[in-house]
């Protein structure tokens, strides 16, 4: 009986703190990474908090940094999530001119930008957007996805996570 | 005498054949002699490994010497090498290379591939069941 009194006792408090996450992020159309560090951890049972932001890895940055500096224009990169490939969904990434719809999300980090579009911001909460390296391919990728099983290895396809 | 031209023949055959195996664009031909020269490495090893969503997925490695059972392949001036678990699988591909902003990477146009993932990394191949279809990307 006590441990399962435990247990409901932190289940509450697991939702309680992810009910107040959601409504303080209903409550706002416009996320940065600066917002989101206002919000403090709100669970006690989960290790870490799943903060629930877009983010870019330092390479990430870099690279953007780089593409940039050939540009006129400023330039964003854009992330969207499609479906497709073998897993379900699969990510699109795309170098973008600075014109946002009124309900994207952008992630800034060192001054670049990441834009994710309102539908597929749903399945990129807490996503980590890295730039890989390797002999047979260099592309963006998202390296960690709590939204999804990890589907496809190769990082492009995915499934989500009911 | 006929034996002998027919030998030679068959010969030159399979090597034109095995020279054929993979073939490489332009832009696949001189990335590699770039890579190869960057690192001073002999040759590109092309494999195959089982994982991915759909069954089997390429893989590249640097390789300094050739292997006993190893499958040489020179084309456009540049020499790769072919897994022998992997030729099998990759005869007849064509080996590209795309550069943009976004990304750089290889590519393989495979005609055994029977399915693709979305980045084209993972491929079936059909077994011995005859007419094979490119399924679009």
């Amino acid at each position: 009986m006590a441990p399962r009194t435990l247990i409901l006792h932190r289940l509450t408090a697991h939702f309680a703190g992810r009910i107040r996450q959601n409504q303080r992020l209903l409550s706002s159309h416009f996320y940065s990474s600066t917002a989101l560090e206002e919000a403090p951890s709100s669970s006690s049972s989960s290790s870490s908090p799943n903060l629930d932001g877009v983010y870019m890895t330092d390479t990430c940055v870099q690279k953007m940094k780089q593409l940039q500096a050939s540009e006129a224009q400023e330039k964003l990169l854009r992330l969207s999530v499609e479906t497709g490939g073998c897993s379900g969904f699969q990510y699109v990434f795309d170098l973008v001119d600075d014109k946002t719809n009124p309900d994207d999300r952008v992630f800034e980090k060192e001054g670049v930008k990441l834009v994710v579009d309102n539908i597929s911001y749903d399945f990129l909460k807490g996503a980590t957007v890295d730039y890989v390296e390797e002999l047979i391919r260099s592309a963006f990728q998202v390296t960690e996805n709590p939204s999804a099983v990890q589907g496809c290895s190769c990082k492009s396809s995915f499934m989500v996570k009911l | 005498m006929a034996s002998q031209i027919l030998a030679a023949a068959a010969g030159r055959t399979a090597a034109a054949a095995r020279r054929q195996a993979v073939s490489l664009t332009d832009a696949a031909a001189s990335r590699i002699r770039q890579l190869l020269e960057q690192r001073q490495r002999s040759y590109l090893k092309l494999g195959v490994k089982a994982r991915g969503c759909n069954g089997l997925s390429y893989t590249l490695n640097y390789a300094d010497d050739k292997g006993k059972f190893d499958e040489l392949v020179e084309d456009k001036g540049v020499k790769i090498l072919i897994d022998p678990k992997a030729l099998m699988h990759v005869i007849g591909t064509k080996m590209d290379f795309v550069d943009d902003k976004l990304r750089s990477e290889f590519i393989f146009i495979n005609p055994n591939s029977k399915g693709q993932c979305g980045c084209g990394e993972s491929f079936m191949t059909t077994g011995s069941t005859g007419a094979t279809k490119q399924s679009s990307p």
